[in-house]
């Protein structure tokens, strides 16, 4: 406990982590406003939908996983792990102190966002965060910060730990679509569905983009092809798979990191 | 229980005389003459010769599977103000000249009103229900077969297969009808001349489907919400010589579809917040797209490799300027872009639609000027965009400046030593 | 992990390529709409579908549709892995090749092509004697064939 609360006031209290704050707030409200300004307002899914979507899938992954992993990268490099190993503190809650304080500081962060946007759409009219959004920026909150301790895990270095979180980044966002759409070119229609069924359960921003359709009620925006998945997903059977899968994205990273540093540990 | 039954058979007995009566009456009538029917009525009635019936809170209820009214062979009939109960068709008119049917209220039937090789047939201000069944399980509620000069107006009609059917029609004009719930609208099929106006469409598979026409325009009509995995407010397929304009088209899967078209008009037209606004397969190089307003689309056109020709259109994600104010951009406008064309031809490829990678990529479509000159609009017009100020909404900004607030003290109380 | 991330692929494109024999599937009246008129396929005793070589399902609602996107792809039978057409008397499943074909203008299909499908020439022969009327025909006469309305 004592752990998580000096955890969080480092993290509050880093450079880095204010100007993420302050540029997340500032972008994320821009587009918002200008978007809704600009569009009537609507009941499906719309470009002002999709924008709203891609903006909060494109930002928290990318700030998430670079802060978290670089804070937990730092620690091995400063050394302060080591220190902290001589303390009674397990690493089990090491891991886990990681990730609340992360979980933690983006919450505030995001509301931070949030507040500013429903404060600016007060007064210009027309802006609103349905609920469904907020449940998929808490999931997305909770999945990139475990993935986050991972990579820093992994990485020794700080440097080393913002190279591989913006890889791991541009793979989910952009480069795992992008294949996928060029292996789509020369295999059959029903093969590209199926690997896409698999890529959306192996991916996390496809998972929260899906999430988000699928509870907003706008999946049939994925087409005829996909009727079979989303029947599935909408009924009771489907929705405690889609917590239980969402869940699993974020336990399996933080054991994963747990089993990692522990070898880590032994063979220093 | 005596009592019961007594009652039911003296019931029974009493609607029974009814029904018997205004058929006798309708028999017993003078060709041309008046009938004012009060009071409910069961059976399966049937005109043959000219004639006036004018409902007083009055109700046909059709026994069995046949319909409650049929017109045959005759001319010259007003059918004016009835609730009408039917298993299957409500009412059928077969062989008839110049005919009126009006304020007709028919529910939970399959068909509403069935026509069949007539002509001069004024079809208005009825209100039909289907039932919540699926569409694939239901009957149309106009459904109009082999027929010349129909007037169809004021209609409405909800939870049908296909709000108003009409099949090898020549001659029909269609206005201010409104469906709602149903497979398509109104679906045209083999039927030239057809003028369809200030019609509304909502929640339907498609608004308004046309199949196999030569000659056809529709104007002022709204289609919007057809958001079903295959919906579209408007579905032209093998149409020709067709004019689609100054209708609104909104928050639809597809606004626009156009398939194997020959000398098409799109003018005028506003296509506002669809997924997709206009595509267009097999569509020849003399139909245009010319003069409509594109706002909030996901994606403003796709097509096949032969495309669809754009001219003066005015598009909100238009990027460029007009510095000789001539009230065209000065650079051209691209509407292609690359996941477009794929998701035409692959649909497994509409999972993508509007996920980040896509955004990404179509942002660089637009950078790069298109080898095969596709789906570009040379001369995009440019219109003052105005923006919308809404009402004060003080319980939400107050929520939101304490939350604000909030946060930050907790920020700052965290950051602390 | 990436062992079963390539695990997890190689299953899955092995279950797309494995089936190659071409089954007929059932519809889905929510999704499956004709390919080539777009309208959705309500009226499934007329419909029919192809199966590509590549193990993808094609729907049609109307055996001229079908007809139609054969030509247009320029596809014989030895192109598609198979196409079925519904039999007009028995609903099931037929393969459109060997179909036996009735034509007349007044038979209602869902296109109004006026074209009847039966699974040989008997079975057509007793629709045309109990009707009355109708054209016989095989695969090859609908090459060519005029769809539409004709008076």
């Amino acid at each position: 406990m004592m752990f998580i609360k000096l955890e969080w006031k480092q993290m509050l209290r880093s450079r880095w982590m204010q100007m993420v704050g302050v540029l997340f707030t500032f972008v994320f409200t821009a587009i918002v406003v200008i978007q809704q300004m600009a569009l009537p307002e609507t009941e499906g899914f719309s470009r002002q939908t999709a924008s709203f979507l891609n903006l909060l899938l494109f930002l928290l992954p990318l700030f998430i996983l670079t802060i978290g992993s670089m804070s937990v990268a730092s620690d091995i490099e400063s050394r302060w792990l080591s220190l902290l190993k001589t303390y009674p503190l397990t690493m089990r809650h090491y891991i886990l102190g990681k990730f609340i304080a992360t979980v933690f500081a983006f919450f505030l962060i995001v509301i931070a966002a949030f507040s500013v946007v429903l404060l600016l759409g007060g007064f210009l009219g027309g802006v609103t965060l349905p609920p469904v959004f907020i449940f998929i920026t808490v999931a997305s909150i909770f999945i990139f910060s475990a993935l986050s301790v991972v990579v820093g895990v992994i990485a020794k270095t700080r440097l080393y730990a913002l190279a591989v979180a913006l890889i791991i980044w541009s793979l989910l966002l952009l480069l795992i679509s992008y294949a996928l759409m060029a292996i789509g070119t020369v295999v059959a229609g029903h093969v590209l569905q199926k690997i896409t069924v698999v890529v959306i359960h192996l991916n996390p921003v496809e998972w929260l983009r899906f999430g988000y359709l699928l509870f907003a009620e706008q999946a049939s925006v994925l087409g005829p092809s996909y009727f079979d998945l989303i029947a599935f997903y909408n009924s009771t059977l489907g929705n405690i798979v889609y917590f239980a899968v969402t869940i699993a994205w974020v336990i399996v990273p933080l054991a994963l990191a747990r089993l990692l540093i522990t070898r880590k540990g032994k063979e220093a | 229980m005596r009592k019961i039954i007594l009652t039911l058979m003296f019931w029974l007995t009493l609607s029974l005389s009814a029904s018997a009566n205004l058929q006798q009456q309708i028999d017993e009538a003078e060709p041309g003459a008046t009938i004012e029917v009060t009071g409910e009525h069961s059976g399966n009635f049937l005109i043959t010769k000219p004639l006036t019936l004018i409902g007083k809170d009055a109700t046909l209820r059709a026994t069995g599977m046949k319909p409650a009214l049929t017109i045959d062979n005759t001319q010259d009939v007003i059918i004016d103000n009835f609730k009408v109960i039917a298993n299957q068709r409500g009412i059928v008119v077969k062989d008839v000249d110049n005919a009126r049917i009006v304020n007709i209220a028919a529910s939970d039937m399959l068909i509403g009103i069935q026509l069949h090789r007539s002509k001069n047939i004024e079809l208005a201000y009825n209100s039909i229900e289907g039932t919540d069944a699926h569409y694939a399980k239901k009957g149309n509620g106009l459904a109009l077969f082999q027929s010349e000069d129909l007037h169809v107006h004021h209609n409405q009609i909800t939870k049908v297969q296909d709000g108003i059917y009409i099949e090898e029609i020549q001659g029909i004009h269609v206005h201010d009808n409104t469906v709602t719930n149903s497979r398509y609208g109104t679906h045209f099929m083999y039927s030239d001349a057809g003028l369809v106006e200030n019609n509304t469409y909502e929640r339907n598979v498609t608004g308004l489907m046309v199949m196999m026409v030569d000659g056809f325009t529709a104007r002022y009509n709204t289609s919007r919400y057809h958001n079903e995995m295959n919906g579209s407010g408007v579905l032209f397929y093998d149409v020709k010589n067709a004019t689609l304009a100054h209708n609104t088209i909104s928050e639809n899967r597809l606004g626009l579809v156009l398939q194997k078209c020959d000398t098409v008009r799109i003018e005028d037209n506003e296509f506002l917040v669809n997924q997709t606004a206009l595509e267009a397969t097999r569509v020849d190089d003399v139909s245009l797209v010319m003069n409509n307003t594109f706002i909030g689309n996901i994606l403003t056109a796709r097509s096949d490799k032969e495309g669809v020709t754009l001219y003066a259109n005015y598009y909100d994600d238009y990027n460029g300027i007009d510095a000789d104010g001539d009230r065209y951009g000065d650079t051209p406008y691209t509407a292609y872009s690359s996941f477009g064309q794929w998701m035409v031809r692959q649909p497994a490829y509409q999972y993508f639609v509007a996920s980040p990678s896509v955004e990404l990529l179509t942002v660089l479509d637009q950078q790069t000027p298109v080898a095969q000159h596709m789906l570009v609009d040379d001369k995009p017009q440019m219109i003052k965009n105005e923006a919308h100020m809404m009402g004060i909404n003080y319980a939400q900004a107050l929520l939101g400046g304490l939350l604000l607030m909030s946060t930050l003290i907790v920020w700052r109380k965290g950051s602390k030593r | 992990m990436k062992k079963y991330l390539l695990a997890a692929f190689a299953i899955v494109i092995l279950a797309g390529c494995g089936d190659k024999n071409y089954e007929p599937r059932a519809l889905n009246e929510e999704t499956d709409v004709c390919q080539i008129c777009q309208m959705t396929v309500v009226h499934q005793d007329f419909a029919g579908q192809i199966i590509e070589k590549n193990g993808d399902y094609e729907v049609f609602d109307d055996i001229g549709c079908l007809v139609e996107k054969l030509e247009r792809d320029q596809q014989s039978e030895k192109d598609v892995g198979a196409a079925y057409i519904k039999d007009a008397n028995t609903g099931e499943w037929i393969n459109v090749f060997e179909a036996t074909y009735l034509y007349d203008k007044e038979f209602w299909t869902p296109m109004n092509y006026g074209v009847l499908v039966f699974e040989d020439v008997t079975e057509a022969e007793a629709y045309r004697s109990k009707s009355g009327y109708g054209k016989l025909m095989n695969f090859e006469d609908l090459q060519g064939f005029k769809w539409g309305i004709h008076q």
